[in-house]
């Protein structure tokens, strides 16, 4: 494989002395797809920001077409004609679709509106990318529709090697598949794409070649019809991942989480929720599949007492009508938001005041109008060792956490409430790690198993299928359940193929 | 990341606070044609070095410890108050009516404060309805209501309230009972540096170990993840943003009875926004808020001496509070994290290995 596009030689970096990568040869030719596996922490994206200029190597050289380069910035490599898709998203909020397009082609001066607006339609068009809205700003975006934006501003102008970090986390089957075809189509043109993820199957069904990281080491490569799946995770994970069983399902009780007949308008006066009854009963785990952006927000703040725009119908947690997010967590409603930077923890504040980060708990911790805040420490360092949070100290800023650790916090927070009657999480183990994933589906179960209520919204099928009793899929607003739990019936669910009702 | 100010880091910071203190009088001196020496040594007299000047030092520094806790309050809570100037001046003009216009009744003092302190916050709730209404930026709001207090000192002063004797655009001086407690070398301190540090400790125990001041700061740092948890998140900025106001209401009113004894359109000018520097210099820390209002009266202080003493201008008093104020801003974000306003570029980067 050597049309030579990139080569590199024994990379190596460290970071405040620990080694992030150590001597790793990797090649990627013309119109040639690797993908490149690895746990979290394995050195995926360290390695990925080096290729794209983000990061000096500390040893090793990078050769592009031929020549040793070093770039000196990400500008300077995109210049060269290395593009680089981000698992967060790398957007101007307040922009729209196209003007976020045009500033990544560092277009400058008055930007006519209607022209950019048509251009980035056409654009989109053009490689069969749906992308609805491009006037209005990306906050206003489903996470679905902000990555479309990030894969278009990638491919604007098409690069000669594209770097995807993660990229089907948020799509549905339906636009991962279509976003393979247009990998292939680019491909077959020339390009080389390197795509990184954590998802084997996706990784044997588009790539030619695999190449797996752990711990900065390169450990397997190889051409992609050599290896199963079975192979690549041992690779992955140094040994052969335990076999899951479901534990025998305890019968379910009473519904305690329900929903009647919930109809919402956005306050653009669009439906997005049409019409959802739905009821989750003790020690059940309801799993609602399909792609983000057809509601789930939606349906996960009006859950939380929290809609945007005018809600018709009635939440009820354990018969309490739940109008305000107060009323949500004193009914005993756990939350494990969506984006947990933004919605599930305070950057700023240490992991001690992190836990308390729901009204009722905070008003326990409460004694004679103050905290005490030797007793919270204490127990604040129980939870963190309990649910493996790193570091284990109640002083720490979370926002020196890193993804995973911030993920337990939440969970350490929400699980271990004095009152816990209804779980609500979406997309749990996103970004986390097998092992990491697979400890979140035992405290689900456990909970579950407990007593718990649980709604779990998840875009991953994998994730859907381990851990629901019942499932379910929302499409544009509404919810289907798929009766039989197969998989093709969810498939066909999600790409909406059911007539609607 | 440290969220607290270690001792260490402020020891260094206390010495290079000096240092620059001492460096920036003697260069201005200098090219003000005055004596260096003589300048430094003016400036340590008059500030820290005598009993008189640790009395004028401490009483400049009242009703900075007072409005810079007014901001920290808002600042941490995600509430840019602007406003502190104009609230001040409402608390002062609050305390003179009822030191002037109430016949005298015993406490008159501290209804005359808790006058002053209800009418900051009353002030503040003009921009709080703004806000809550209308979407109007508080930091447009505070700003104008800055100006239209002045005026109405201006106007109040000239008109209902003028001294009877009509000489001067300012009040009859207050009843004796609504007067503070003066103490010390010729009765320049007075009961409101007390007050001030009562205020900062209940502050300090406000903002870091009840559970409004943790609502008010995940509030201040994260209002989506804060409504998520169920706080009350609105009314609880709203409490912090009235809470502002009556501080620095307070310290207006404090100034009028601890230290005027009347009021008069320039009173204070210029505390409410000095108080920001305040606040931002103590790393919107209420020890660090002390901290900064003693340094910034003891340069007040020392300044005032140096005008008098070494014939430098007390312009180039200002122009050395800035100066020190500048060095003291790059020294401190050299010290990782210590002013809220550097440190924020730094921790919102926190990668997900990988």
């Amino acid at each position: 494989m050597n049309s030579g596009l990139l080569a590199l030689r024994g990379i190596d970096k460290h970071f405040d002395g620990k080694p992030a990568l150590l001597g790793v040869d990797l090649a990627c030719g013309r119109g040639e797809i690797l993908a490149l596996l690895g746990e979290n922490g394995a050195g995926k994206s360290t390695l990925m920001e080096i290729v794209g200029g983000a990061l000096a190597p500390d040893g090793g050289e990078l050769q592009w077409k031929g020549a040793p380069r070093r770039w000196r910035s990400p500008a300077e490599a995109r210049r060269a004609g290395i593009s680089l898709v981000h698992q967060h998203f790398m957007l101007v909020p307040t922009a729209s679709a196209a003007e976020n397009i045009a500033l990544a082609r560092g277009r400058v001066g008055l930007l006519a509106r209607r022209r950019l607006e048509a251009e980035t339609r056409e654009l989109a068009a053009g490689l069969g990318l749906e992308l609805p809205d491009t006037a209005s700003p990306v906050e206003d975006l489903s996470v679905g529709e902000q990555q479309r934006v990030e894969i278009l501003k990638a491919l604007d102008p098409p690069p000669e090697l594209l770097i995807l970090d993660e990229p089907t986390a948020v799509l549905t089957p339906e636009e991962a598949r279509g976003l393979f075809e247009i990998l292939r189509k680019l491909a077959a043109r020339g390009t080389g794409i390197i795509i990184v993820t954590h998802k084997l199957g996706e990784a044997l069904t588009l790539a030619d070649r695999v190449v797996v990281l752990r711990r900065g080491e390169l450990v397997t490569e190889g051409i992609a019809s050599a290896h199963d799946e079975r192979s690549l995770a041992t690779a992955m994970v140094g040994e052969a991942p335990k076999e899951e069983t479901k534990p025998p399902r305890p019968s379910p009780g009473e519904v305690v989480l329900q929903a009647d007949e919930i109809r919402l308008r956005d306050t653009r006066g669009r439906e997005v929720l049409g019409g959802i009854s739905l009821g989750v009963r003790e020690r059940e785990i309801f799993a609602v599949a399909g792609a983000w952006g057809n509601g789930q927000e939606e349906l996960l703040a009006s859950f939380c007492g929290m809609p945007v725009g005018a809600l018709q119908g009635e939440v009820r947690l354990a018969g309490r009508k739940i109008d305000n997010a107060a009323a949500a967590r004193r009914a005993g409603l756990a939350v494990i938001p969506a984006d947990r930077r933004k919605e599930g923890l305070v950057a700023g504040l240490p992991l001690r005041e992190n836990l308390l980060l729901s009204i009722d708990e905070l008003e326990d911790a409460t004694h004679r109008g103050c905290l005490r805040v030797a007793d919270l420490d204490a127990q604040a360092q129980i939870l963190l060792r309990e649910f493996d949070v790193r570091p284990a100290d109640p002083n720490a800023d979370s926002a020196a956490l890193s993804g995973g650790n911030q993920q337990r916090l939440i969970l350490a927070r929400e699980l271990s409430r004095s009152r816990l009657v209804a779980v609500l999480a979406a997309n749990p183990t996103r970004g986390l790690d097998i092992e990491a994933a697979r400890q979140v589906h035992i405290r689900l179960r456990a909970v579950a198993a407990a007593g718990a209520a649980v709604l779990i919204f998840s875009t991953d099928l994998d994730e859907i299928e381990a851990l629901g009793d019942r499932v379910a899929v929302l499409y544009e607003g509404h919810l289907h359940e798929a009766q039989s739990r197969s998989r093709e019936e969810i498939g066909h669910l999600m790409a909406g193929l059911e007539a609607r009702p | 990341m440290k969220a607290r100010l270690s001792i260490i880091a402020f020891a260094q910071i206390a010495v290079v606070a000096m240092l620059l203190s001492v460096a920036a009088a003697s260069g201005l001196a200098w090219l003000a044609g005055a004596s260096p020496l003589d300048a430094v040594t003016a400036l340590a007299w008059g500030s820290v070095f005598t009993r008189h000047g640790l009395e004028a030092t401490l009483m400049q520094a009242t009703p900075l410890i007072l409005t810079g806790l007014a901001i920290l309050l808002a600042f941490r809570s995600g509430v840019f108050n602007i406003g502190a100037e104009g609230q001040f001046l409402l608390g002062a003009l609050a305390a003179t009516v009822v030191g002037t216009q109430l016949p005298p009744f015993p406490g008159q003092a501290l209804v005359a404060l808790a006058a002053g302190a209800l009418a900051g916050g009353f002030w503040a709730q003009i921009a709080v309805f703004y806000r809550l209404t209308r979407g109007v930026g508080e930091v447009i709001t505070t700003i104008m209501l800055n100006f239209i207090a002045l005026y109405l000192i201006s106007w109040a002063v000239s008109g209902p309230l003028q001294e009877t004797s009509g000489d001067y655009p300012q009040s009859d001086p207050l009843a004796e009972g609504a007067r503070l407690w003066t103490f010390g070398d010729g009765d320049s301190l007075h009961a409101g540096i007390i007050v001030a540090l009562i205020m900062t400790v209940l502050v300090g125990v406000l903002v870091k170990q009840t559970p409004l001041g943790l609502r008010l700061r995940a509030a201040g740092l994260n209002p989506v993840s804060a409504r998520l948890a169920g706080f009350p998140v609105t009314r609880d900025i709203v409490l912090a943003f009235t809470l502002s106001g009556a501080l620095a209401g307070l310290a207006g009113a404090v100034e009028v009875t601890g230290l005027t004894g009347r009021l008069f359109a320039r009173i204070g000018s210029g505390y409410g926004y000095t108080a920001i520097a305040v606040a931002l210099l103590g790393g919107l820390q209420p020890l660090g808020v002390l901290a900064a209002a003693l340094f910034f009266g003891a340069l007040g202080a020392g300044a005032a001496t140096m005008e008098r003493t070494a014939d430098v201008s007390a312009v180039v008093a200002v122009a050395i509070q800035g100066a020190a104020l500048l060095g003291l801003a790059i020294v401190a974000a050299l010290h990782r994290g210590w002013l809220p306003g550097f440190a924020a570029a730094e921790s919102s980067e926190a990668e997900d290995a990988g």
